[in-house]
């Protein structure tokens, strides 16, 4: 798309547009008006100001992305087929991942000031067509590798950013002292992603707890599957109903906690319940669910306190405790986050 | 070997993976295909311990293998990272069993 014809107003506007049906316009509208960045010849902006009379200069973090392609193989990395200050080429998977490669920096940079993955401007790598009709895409510690999905059930996970930024999340979480992939700590660290999965999507598309859609994946289900994502925070269980795949597994409320030996105890299924918790914190809190809300859960996260093997209680009462710090005791944010956890189960009545 | 008298049941269970759904292959050969696949389950290494030390990856497939042949069951639980070799082999036949007799699928 030359940028010339289509004025940049007009670009924000369509950008701007929550209309489903004008979805893949409004992505492409974004990647328009984000293109420019992708010439941009160095990793780190320049600011000048002056200080008690001296003169500053701060280095402004921007990514520095290395897309590589598999080419079918499960070989890693593969071969570099985009880097940093190169253009989009043909191939859309690989402009999908360094696009949301950059959207996710750009989320974690300027919602909360954290350079990258680990805080200290790690550089951002993934690898696309992993494998042979490989139904999956994860963050291996090192890059996100994606597959092509088998086209009957997954279309391919590039196209979402939700999938994009749950999975640097985990490498977030991982930076800030991990938490055990197993039973309710790794549903919190499933959950984690989630949350700054679909954050992240809010933030880059301008969305407010009222227009944001709440879903993870929603994009990526070939068009025979019956259902619009894999998991729903304001709706856990409503995602899909599937005659192939069954039935959206996961429950909003302890009520429904599911004890299961697969999934690692059950990680994908049971962090609905921290999910949902985090929806109706940020729906009670309202406006946009990064500022407050999603402030709360990262300092949470980041603050490198919760024990590896945190359970669902543990992490509610560290989340209220940041809420009070952050907002005072009798804070409305404080009131959303209790009456959340308690909602979802998790803490009684009367606690703290 | 005397396998020939046995049924064979082989049940393949995937959980995890980004999507956290639960997908299910299983494979009933009919007599005449069953030595292979009794050679096929026994080139499995059924009873050495998962690898130690080894925590489980985010978002990593998780991979439940269950053989039947005649009275003697055996179940194996392997991280995406272990399913290699002889336990490949075994789950890509369960799959394509299935494939073929159901294309919908």
């Amino acid at each position: 798309m030359n940028l010339g014809i289509v004025p940049p107003f007009l670009l924000d506007r369509v950008a701007a547009t929550d209309k489903p049906h004008l979805a893949h316009a409004a992505r492409a509208a974004h990647h328009t008006l984000m293109a420019p960045r992708e010439y941009r010849p160095h990793r780190t902006q320049l600011e000048f100001s002056v200080e008690n009379g001296e003169l500053v200069a701060r280095a402004e973090p921007s990514p520095d992305r290395t897309i590589a392609d598999a080419e079918g193989s499960e070989t890693l990395p593969g071969k570099t087929v985009r880097t940093e200050d190169q253009p989009p080429v043909s191939d859309v998977a690989v402009n999908e991942a360094f696009d949301g490669l950059g959207q996710t920096f750009e989320f974690y940079w300027e919602v909360y000031q954290r350079d990258s993955i680990d805080g200290r401007g790690l550089a951002l790598d993934a690898t696309v067509h992993y494998g042979h009709d490989y139904d999956n895409a994860f963050w291996n510690g090192e890059r996100m590798v994606f597959g092509d999905g088998d086209g009957d059930v997954f279309v391919g996970f590039t196209g979402s950013l939700t999938v994009i930024a749950h999975e640097l999340t985990h490498g977030v979480t991982e930076a800030s002292g991990g938490l055990d992939y197993q039973g309710q700590s790794g549903a919190l660290n499933e959950s984690i992603s989630d949350v700054f999965g679909v954050l992240t999507e809010q933030y880059t598309e301008h969305q407010d707890v009222d227009r944001a859609t709440w879903l993870i994946g929603a994009g990526i289900l070939a068009p025979g599957i019956h259902g619009v994502a894999l998991r729903s925070l304001k709706a856990p269980g409503t995602a899909y109903d599937d005659p192939v795949l069954g039935k959206d597994p996961q429950p909003a409320t302890m009520a429904g906690y599911v004890q299961t030996s697969d999934d690692n105890g059950g990680v994908h299924i049971n962090s609905g319940i921290p999910n949902h918790a985090f929806y109706l914190a940020a729906a009670a809190i309202g406006g946009y669910a990064w500022e407050r809300a999603g402030l709360i859960w990262y300092k949470t996260v980041t603050a490198r306190t919760l024990p590896q093997n945190a359970d669902f209680a543990t992490f509610a009462d560290a989340t209220l405790a940041t809420a009070q710090s952050e907002y005072g005791e009798n804070a409305k944010e404080v009131a959303a986050v209790r009456t959340a956890w308690t909602t979802v189960g998790v803490l009684s009545d009367g606690t703290q | 070997m005397g396998h020939s008298d046995q049924t064979v049941v082989v049940t393949v269970v995937r959980t995890g993976g980004f999507a956290g759904i639960r997908r299910e292959w299983r494979a009933q050969p009919e007599q005449a295909e069953r030595d292979r696949w009794v050679t096929l389950i026994g080139q499995c290494p059924w009873d050495e311990p998962e690898a130690a030390g080894s925590s489980p990856a985010p978002d990593r497939f998780v991979w439940r293998i269950e053989a039947r042949l005649g009275d003697d069951d055996r179940q194996a639980e392997l991280p995406e990272t272990e399913l290699n070799g002889p336990w490949r082999d075994l789950v890509a036949e369960v799959q394509s069993f299935e494939r073929e007799r159901d294309p919908d699928r």
